[in-house]
């Protein structure tokens, strides 16, 4: 790993790093740029693939609001080589799916440069819009916080429940090829960049930035404080969660006004498959399924099989959840459905070993057997 | 296309049953001929068999898993089964026989019985029954074997009082009190092949064990009944004189074995492991029974038979007593019995309540014996070569069985199979070409004509057909079949709901037949048994009558109904009901299996050049079929070539000599020397392997694409430390002995005193728990040889028991009476050697003298046994299991001993047990047989639970293909669709779990229909 230290003029941040993509966009690294960029009302930010340097203006690597989850909009790019490279501004939580997304085939990751900036939280996109439209600046806010290792939401909004508790708001380049680092970094005076060897070195050769080897162990120092922090209190927070939900009838009650819109699904980036099976025929019950159902127990739930959907995603997959939260975003009538995920999925994670998001050559649990789960009647054992 | 070859098989029993089939399996027009009314020998006198306490008689079958063969044999269109007849002569050469039967009528017309048992109940008659020797009592028109399907009625015309009744009552008009008529038939055929089985010895044979005097002695033949849950007292023995639970039974083995005075000098091979099976169940069942085992030595020379043993003694508390009963005496009054043995060195007496003889085999009669010359041993068992074991003295005419002299039921099995794989060689010889169609002619009236094609009753309007098996009676009993019927008929779309008797057997899938024709069903419900033994059965029958297989859906009533549930009416019914209707829903939504067929490859691949290699070839090479031969050495032959000659005096060396010629010879076996295997995958029909050969360095590694595989990599002489063996060169082992008597060693002229320890090693719980089989008759040999080379030599035989089974008991005999001392000692008080000096002292308990004794022996030969090869890494690759021991594991210890779960891989020669060369080449041959079998069908269907992909639906995840454990999934790189090689899938259904969309639907276990059929049974 390398790393550099960018001093820059005063608050020159965006600015330096829009030079930054602008070289690189230009270079044969990449042949095109996906990065947060201003929508066209100019209260939000989404992600735009770019092709023209021109167009990087009004983009923000730090934008603290995630309207899509990036892996998803990766995985629609590369889940067949595109041909060309995509340098891709993603946060924490984005390249940790993008690495479940690989073991998965629908991500090739080696046609993409991946670029993980610090999350210091976001804003549900509403909420960041709204803050934008009475004229607030929530990133500038958030990164002159981040200096002193903690953020703190804007009083007028809060940020987004999975932000809260998240353990990971910064990466080192295990799973990413460029990390750009925040927490604890005086940005109206610095950038901290942090690279692979090799990217470093062609980043180098091609004059695009010049890596000194300056460290930043203040960053590191809260990043280690942060994630204890952060533990402690999503421990608390699905710990209570679990005292309220912690029998059938307490899941039929959390999910009671589930109208089975599959926005969770559709917006959670590791749900990747191309079309549910609860959108397939085999859920495609006939009118007299469901009046035989309606016979057999008095009534039915219309529509029908919402906690079966929700248990589903859960079986397929809770154990590569990294907990974006993007299905309590998604969901339209407040379902705390990443309070659930989170609570199964790091009991199912931890009985498994396996962390989502940690590393690209740890193998997806359901396809791996021991040898003593291979053992049938015959005493036959598989590889 | 040549005319198909005519095979006649003599006797009915396993022998007979197993080799028609595999002959009939492999396109040969095979004629069974049963002396009896109807086939199956002396299985159906057995209600378990050792060592797996289970019946067993589906795993009979030489088709893997399990069918019935009874069933089987009849069903194959290939077979004939031609009952109570006699052959009474032979005529012809090999080639051209013709044979002439004598079949006598039985007043009862086979083919217009329907087995209802009617006439029995009105026959006012009452006889005892012979099946088991006068326990139970019988009509005068009587079920040959009680219990049994399709056993076929006959009339008894001696007892036979002609009222009629039985006529009047008959719904079909098969009974015709005065048609006993003899009558001839010639047939021809291409080879002969004898399985007449065996018969027990009278039980009176020992007038001095009382049997017919005293009431309380019984045979094993009625124990066996008594102890068979359809026998008379449902499982438990009883005294006969009063019928109450014996206190104390003892058994005395060896009733007409290993006894000159009775003209019968050979081991009968099975008793001590029968009486060892009768023994654990009246413990089991009746724990308060003592029981004791007298026997002279304890014979279980099988692979896991040493652990039954064990279990008997330990677990279940069966006590054995090594002597010999010289009488057995009853108390009038109380009808016990006293029995006189000799314990060695006196006679002791023990009372009991109630007496078992352990029965003898008897040879059979061939009326034509004489006629033909057929050379018969002494005792009127077949005369066979020893490295031709099936071969009989005249060309053509093959023999297997216990007719070759006694066995049990695995050795005859596999014999069986042997024997086949011998005819069809030597037709397949005297052709010049290879006869391997499978589908030939069918010029018989058969049971089932050829397969009609599939109709497309998936599109059709359904038509549902149910059928409720009373399995004889036992479903029946507490499930009230006809309430459901009458409830499942109101139910939409079904078309008819029938009760049929035996579901499992020819009559009932004819009965099914008649219905679907009447009501022209297009999907069907079976409630029966467990899927496991019906589904074999159906799939045949489907394919047979052009039904879709996977519209037949099964309804466990048995397994998973009635037996856990038993004497609770409420559940069993309503649970019944239950399954039935989840059924009722699984047929409706069931998609169709594939009706893809897989081509199968013409190669096998056989690893391990030694003799049970070779022969296993040399078997397939000789009926067509290209061979791969893998060998690890730098020449063939293996162990053989260290074998110097046998007990029965052959030469293995001219035995390795042939083989090795022959197999370089032929040039349909390619030979890879100095190999090694380092990949495999595949399935039945279509494996692939990775062999690197050392010879050929820096070559690529020779990929062999084969349908078969044999496995026959051997085993080793097991090493020792034990009786300073390695430390003092007086010490060696018998092998070492064999190959000094082989060379003429002068110096052993010279020797005064030679001590043999039997089972170093072997038999002992914690190190090799197997018996090694061959340790007794190598030192039987070398003692003789030794003996003969130098009769002044003392030699004395230290043993635990000597385990000269079957005809090598004559050995024994002559070793006896050639002076060599034969002192058993137990497993706890072990011999104990210590250098003396220059010599050798051995130490060692004599039980007779009952006293320690030392010996000074020049010479101390140890029988050290056989232990496996380390095959560890070549079955990791292969992905096949071996046993506790280390040996390559076989299906099923009963009937598929060559044969790993699932079809197209075989295991043979000491890879699978330890074994006699003769033994060797009767198993490699049989693996042969069983190979072929699958090759000779050039297609196979593809697996009926397959998985499909829908393309729609698939992601191109990949978690199929990792999950997959066969390689039958690969991603499509074109276009990232997850495709199923069919002719891989095991249809274990591994990728339809971990896909999380359904793109992956194992056909039967649909996700939508299981939910439906959950549903269903949650209602």
């Amino acid at each position: 790993m390398k790393t550099t230290v960018i001093d820059l003029s005063a608050d020159s941040f965006n600015g330096e790093i829009e030079a930054f993509l602008t070289r690189l966009l230009e270079s044969d690294l990449v042949g095109s740029l996906l990065v947060p960029k201003r929508t066209t009302g100019g209260d939000n930010y989404v992600h735009a693939l770019i092709k023209n340097p021109a167009l990087l203006a009004d983009t923000d690597i730090g934008a603290p609001v995630m309207p899509v989850q990036a892996a998803r909009i990766i995985s629609n790019l590369t889940f067949r080589a595109p041909g060309e490279k995509i340098g891709v501004v993603v946060k924490p939580c984005e390249a940790r799916a993008l690495v479940e997304l690989t073991k998965f085939k629908q991500i090739d990751r080696d046609s993409v440069l991946i670029i993980a900036v610090d999350c210091l939280g976001t804003y549900e996109p509403k909420n960041f819009s709204a803050l934008v439209k009475s004229g607030k600046t929530p990133a500038l806010d958030l990164r002159k916080q981040a200096v002193a290792g903690a953020c703190s939401a804007d009083e007028a909004a809060p940020f987004r429940s999975a932000c809260e508790i998240c353990e990971y708001p910064a990466l080192d380049t295990s799973i990413v090829d460029m990390v750009v680092g925040i927490w604890g970094v005086d940005t109206e005076k610095q950038i901290y960049v942090e690279a692979t060897d090799d990217l470093a070195q062609a980043l180098g050769e091609k004059s695009i930035l010049e890596f000194n080897d300056q460290e930043n162990s203040k960053r590191q120092e809260i990043i280690t404080s942060l994630k204890a922090e952060r533990t402690k209190v999503c421990t608390q927070v699905l710990g209570d969660f679990q005292q309220q939900v912690n029998s059938i009838k307490g899941i039929q009650e959390l999910l009671s006004t589930c109208m089975r819109c599959h926005n969770c699904m559709i917006n959670c980036p590791i749900c990747y498959c191309r079309e549910c099976v609860f959108r397939s025929p085999t859920f495609e019950h006939t009118p007299d399924q469901y009046l035989g159902w309606a016979e057999d127990k008095g009534a039915i739930r219309m529509p029908a099989n919402t906690v079966m959907f929700h248990l589903t995603r859960l079986n397929h997959m809770v154990i590569s959840c990294i907990g974006c939260g993007m299905c309590d975003t998604a969901c339209p009538n407040d379902i705390p459905v990443m309070s659930l995920f989170r609570t199964v999925g790091g009991k199912a994670q931890k009985m498994m070993e396996y962390e989502p998001g940690r590393s690209y050559d740890e193998p997806a649990p359901a396809t791996t057997f021991q040898d003593t789960e291979l053992v049938t009647e015959a005493g036959m054992t598989g590889h | 296309m040549d005319k198909p070859k005519k095979v006649v098989v003599v006797g009915g029993g396993f022998a007979g049953m197993t080799a028609a089939l595999q002959l009939a399996e492999q396109g040969t027009k095979v004629t069974l001929v049963e002396k009896e009314v109807a086939i199956g020998g002396f299985f159906p006198l057995l209600d378990n068999t050792f060592p797996t306490n289970s019946c067993g008689v589906c795993f009979l079958s030489p088709k893997q898993p399990a069918y019935c063969p009874f069933v089987e044999c009849r069903l194959h269109e290939n077979l004939e089964i031609k009952v109570s007849s006699r052959p009474v002569s032979l005529k012809g050469e090999a080639g051209d026989f013709k044979m002439t039967l004598a079949t006598t009528a039985q007043g009862v017309d086979q083919e217009k019985c329907i087995d209802c048992g009617k006439c029995s109940e009105v026959c006012p008659v009452s006889v005892p029954y012979e099946f088991s020797e006068g326990l139970e009592e019988r009509s005068a028109i009587y079920k040959l074997y009680p219990k049994m399907v399709n056993a076929g009625y006959r009339i008894d015309s001696e007892n036979c009082t002609k009222c009629g009744a039985c006529v009047e009552i008959c719904p079909t008009q098969a009974i015709d009190i005065e048609d006993f008529a003899v009558s001839e038939t010639e047939i021809e055929a291409d080879a002969v092949l004898l399985t007449p089985g065996f018969s027990l010895v009278e039980s009176s044979l020992k007038g001095e064990y009382g049997f017919g005097r005293y009431q309380n002695v019984v045979s094993s033949r009625q124990l066996e009944r008594m102890v068979s849950f359809s026998g008379p007292s449902q499982g438990k023995p009883l005294a006969p004189a009063d019928g109450s639970t014996p206190q104390r039974i003892a058994f005395i083995q060896c009733v007409g074995s290993r006894d000159k005075s009775c003209g019968r000098g050979y081991c009968s091979s099975v008793c001590c492991m029968y009486a060892t099976k009768q023994a654990m169940f009246i413990r089991e069942r009746s724990p308060e029974i003592e029981v004791v085992i007298y026997y002279m030595d304890l014979r279980g020379m099988g692979k896991g038979y040493e652990k039954y043993f064990n279990q008997a003694k330990n677990e279940f508390g069966v006590e054995y007593r090594r002597s010999m009963v010289s009488t057995v005496k009853e108390d009038p009054k109380s009808k016990k019995l006293n029995l006189i043995y000799d314990s060695g060195n006196e006679f002791l007496e023990d009372q009991v309540d109630m007496v078992v003889l352990s029965l003898g085999f008897d040879a059979p009669t061939i009326d034509f014996a004489t006629d033909i010359e057929l050379e018969l041993d002494d005792y009127g068992f077949c005369r066979t070569p020893e490295f031709t074991p099936t071969l009989t003295s005249k060309p053509g005419l093959f023999a297997a069985g216990a007719f070759n002299g006694p066995k049990d039921i695995p050795e005859t099995v596999l014999e069986a199979s042997a024997a086949a794989d011998a005819v069809l060689v030597s037709l397949a010889a005297a052709d010049g070409a290879v006869e391997t169609n499978t589908d030939c002619e069918n010029d018989s009236a058969e049971v089932l004509p050829t397969a009609p094609e599939e109709g497309e009753v998936w599109i059709e309007e359904p038509k549902i057909g149910i059928f409720l098996c009373a399995c004889a009676g036992t479903i029946a009993a507490e499930i009230d079949l006809e309430n459901i019927c009458s409830d499942l008929k109101k139910r939409p779309y079904v078309a008819c709901a029938e009760i049929v008797d035996n579901t499992c057997t020819p009559d009932g899938l004819l009965g099914l037949r008649r219905f679907i024709g009447e009501h022209e069903l297009n999907r069907i419900i079976i409630g029966a048994c467990s899927v496991r033994d019906m589904e074999r059965s159906l799939d045949d029958f489907a394919d047979k009558i052009g039904f879709n297989r996977n519209a037949f859906v099964i309804t466990n009533l048995r397994e998973q109904c009635l037996f856990p549930h038993m004497g609770n009416p409420e559940v069993v019914n309503s649970k019944a009901k239950a399954l039935l209707s989840a059924s009722y829903v699984q047929v409706f939504n069931n998609l169709p299996a594939p009706s893809l067929s897989v081509s199968v490859g013409d190669r096998a691949l056989v690893i391990g050049g030694g003799v049970a290699g070779l022969n296993a070839s040399l078997s397939l090479a000789a009926r067509g079929y290209q061979v791969s031969l893998v060998e690890k050495a730098d020449k063939l032959g293996g162990r053989l070539l260290d074998a110097h000659f046998t007990l029965e005096g052959s030469k293995p060396a001219e035995l390795v000599e042939k083989l090795v010629a022959a197999v370089t010879e032929n040039d349909k076996i390619e030979v890879l020397l100095q190999s090694e295997i380092t990949a495999h995958h595949g399935r039945v029909g279509n494996y692939s392997t990775t062999v690197k050969s050392a010879s050929a360095e820096g070559d690529e590694p020779k990929i062999i694409d084969h349908g078969v595989l044999i496995l026959a990599t051997g085993a080793q002489e097991a090493a020792t430390e034990e009786y300073l063996f390695g430390q003092n060169e007086n010490v060696i082992v018998q092998s070492e002995l064999e190959k000094r008597l082989a060379a003429v060693d002068t110096s052993l002229n010279e020797l005064k005193e030679v001590v043999m320890i039997q089972c170093v090693g072997s038999r002992e719980a914690g190190k090799r728990e197997y018996c090694s089989r061959v340790c007794c008759t190598h030192a039987l040999k070398n003692a003789l040889c030794l003996k003969e080379l130098s009769p002044a030599t003392k030699i004395t035989v230290l043993y635990r028991d000597i385990r000269a089974y079957g005809l090598f008991e004559d050995y024994y005999l002559k070793a006896r009476e050639l002076g060599v001392l034969f002192t058993p000692y137990e497993v706890d008080k072990k011999p104990e050697v210590q250098a003396n000096g220059a010599g050798i002292d051995v130490n060692y308990y004599d039980q007779i003298l009952r006293k320690d004794v030392t010996l000074n022996p020049d010479l101390l030969v140890l029988s050290v046994g056989i232990e496996p090869r380390d095959v560890s890494e070549l079955a990791q690759i292969m992905a096949l299991p071996l046993d506790e021991y280390g040996f390559f594991a076989e299906a099923n210890s009963k009937a598929a001993l060559v044969d790993f779960v699932g079809e197209g891989r075989y295991h043979c020669g000491l890879a699978s047990a330890p074994m006699h060369i003769k033994e060797a080449l009767i198993r490699s041959q049989a693996a042969a047989s069983r190979a072929a079998t699958v090759l000779a069908r050039k297609e196979i269907k593809a697996e009926k639970h397959m998985v499909t992909v829908s393309t729609r639906l698939c992601s191109g995840c990949g978690l199929c293909v990792e999950a997959c454990p066969y390689n039958a999934r690969e991603i499509n790189l074109a276009s990232m669709i997850a495709e199923i090689h069919p002719e891989l899938c095991h249809g274990c259904g591994s990728c339809a779990a971990v896909c999380p969309n359904g793109a992956t639907q194992q056909i039967g276990f649909d996700k939508g229909q299981m939910m439906s059929v959950t549903q269903a049974l949650m209602r």
